[in-house]
């Protein structure tokens, strides 16, 4: 037995990441070395105390609060939680400094109990580590991407410029086929800025650098004109289109750049992802405190085992790759860091092969300003 | 009024060989005359020398940033009222802004932004200086 323990103990201090384990009232049952050093406290001293005073959480320098703290989660929930680099979670030490942290929390469930939330429990044991190196890296390729899209557009602009001369028959004419085929460079090359421009977005969401201009604004109008400027697209694959609002929508204080850049990625994805003949519908009601904004079709759906992943960078679902060559799958996760930076919301339900429908509440309270060295574009 | 059978003149400033020809080239075709310049140093000496109605301005250049033009060129009592339209491909907010304090009349992104929309813009400035 004594060796046991021994063996035990000499395994829980040679671990490299920070293990805690609680019980069900949240009192620090043991902790081990690495976790000591990671939150300059003494183990011994550590031993009883309660978990919410030894791990302290933050998201960008604000205490995270109660119900988001994902020991709580794990605990209420009676899953297992893990928080990732992409969650950006700190945990303060001791000296009173933030580490950046990844984090596994699974709670300790008493034999033959189903996961899932229930009453009872033996506690949780906690992993974590501290992630700082993992963070500078992911920095560091997200300022490459800033200063590599900046160049690509260079080259882009010139086979724009060209093409455009080239079309516009300003130096000769043109048969039809090679109009066409200049045409299919360009449409391809626009592809390509579209593209370079989605990952710019997406690393200054990464970085935390893009700027809130809020400004009262009409949302109706702006999911119209985005609407119309879809218009080919939806006349080409003869949708049936429904706008719906309520007469008496209030100007909202938003910014529309980021307005217009939620509307255009779940409306082009709506006319993308929907056969011909099918439908689409875009509604804006008034729902104190919120707008809830639905944008539903009838078409491919988002297979079931994939739906959790929707909002993930780069992921594009099995049943439409093959379907539909564009997209970049970064469309969902711009338009999600945008709707949780304005205190909204984004939820979706959807069926394989019936349709999707996509409802965002921004709250009427509107947007808070916030100054950024870049807007989105 | 200006007088309307002698062309205006636009000085370019774009370091780029391939976007200053087509840029140059569509100008010369809508009957501007073109001065071209492919750096910051150059363009202030252009604009100095030559007074054109517009500068079509890039802001990432060799010798001298478009920035540093427009501040130049801001100095100088005889290049201080020649509008300024920045065509770049930094579209920060604060480059944006940076420029439009310095008095740039327009902002536009390269990449995003089709010739004849460019042409388009430096008529309407045109149009209003007279």
């Amino acid at each position: 037995m004594k060796d046991e323990e021994s063996r035990l103990n000499a395994i829980l201090s040679s671990m490299a990441e920070g293990l805690v384990a609680i019980d069900n009232d949240r009192k620090v049952i043991m902790m081990n070395q690495a976790a000591g050093i990671l939150l300059r406290t003494a183990p011994q001293e550590a031993t009883g105390r309660d978990v919410r005073d030894l791990l302290v959480f933050f998201r960008e320098d604000k205490e995270l609060p109660y119900e988001e703290v994902p020991i709580e989660r794990a605990m209420t929930e009676r899953n297992i939680i893990s928080v990732s680099l992409l969650d950006n979670l700190s945990v303060r030490a001791k000296n009173g400094q933030l580490f950046p942290v990844a984090m596994m929390i699974a709670p300790l469930l008493t034999s033959g109990e189903p996961s899932g939330p229930a009453v009872g429990g033996a506690g949780a044991i906690i992993l974590f580590r501290d992630v700082t190196k993992e963070r500078e890296i992911d920095q560091a390729k997200t300022e490459l991407v800033s200063l590599a899209s900046h160049q690509l557009r260079t080259p882009l602009s010139a086979i724009n410029w060209y093409a455009e001369m080239l079309i516009g028959q300003e130096v000769g004419t043109l048969t039809d086929k090679q109009k066409e085929y200049l045409q299919a460079l360009s449409d391809a090359n626009h592809r390509m800025i579209e593209l370079v421009n989605s990952l710019l977005n997406v690393s200054r969401i990464d970085l935390g650098t893009f700027a809130i201009e809020p400004t009262p604004i009409d949302f109706a109008s702006i999911g119209k004109s985005v609407l119309s400027e879809l218009e080919p697209q939806v006349l080409a694959k003869k949708l049936k289109v429904t706008v719906e609002h309520d007469p008496n929508l209030p100007a909202v204080s938003a910014d529309p750049k980021l307005v217009r850049i939620i509307f255009q990625n779940l409306l082009s994805n709506a006319v993308k992802y929907t056969p011909s003949g099918g439908e689409i519908k875009l509604a804006i009601a008034l729902t104190p405190p919120n707008l809830l904004i639905t944008i539903a079709d009838t078409g491919y759906g988002i297979p079931a085992s994939q739906q959790a992943k929707i909002f993930t960078k780069l992921f594009r679902a099995d049943n439409i790759r093959d379907k539909e060559a564009e997209g970049t799958g970064l469309g969902l996760y711009i338009v999600k860091s945008i709707i949780e930076v304005s205190g909204g919301k984004i939820e979706f339900d959807s069926l394989e092969g019936k349709g999707t429908t996509f409802r965002v509440t921004m709250p009427l309270s509107g947007m808070t300003k916030k100054v950024g060295a870049k807007g989105l574009t | 009024m200006a007088d309307t059978t002698t062309p205006q003149k636009i000085l370019l400033a774009e370091d780029d060989k391939f976007l200053s020809t087509a840029m140059g080239e569509k100008l010369t075709r809508e009957g501007f005359t073109v001065l071209r310049a492919s750096n910051g140093l150059e363009a202030v000496a252009l604009a100095k020398a030559e007074h054109p109605d517009l500068v079509l301005l890039d802001i990432i250049m060799p010798q001298k940033t478009g920035f540093e033009v427009l501040s130049e060129l801001r100095l100088d009592p005889t290049t201080r009222d020649i509008p300024v339209i920045v065509l770049s491909n930094l579209g920060q907010e604060v480059d944006i802004k940076k420029a439009r304090d310095l008095g740039a009349i327009d902002y536009l992104v390269k990449s995003d932004v089709e010739m004849r929309v460019v042409v388009a813009k430096i008529k309407e400035a045109l149009a209003k200086l007279k």
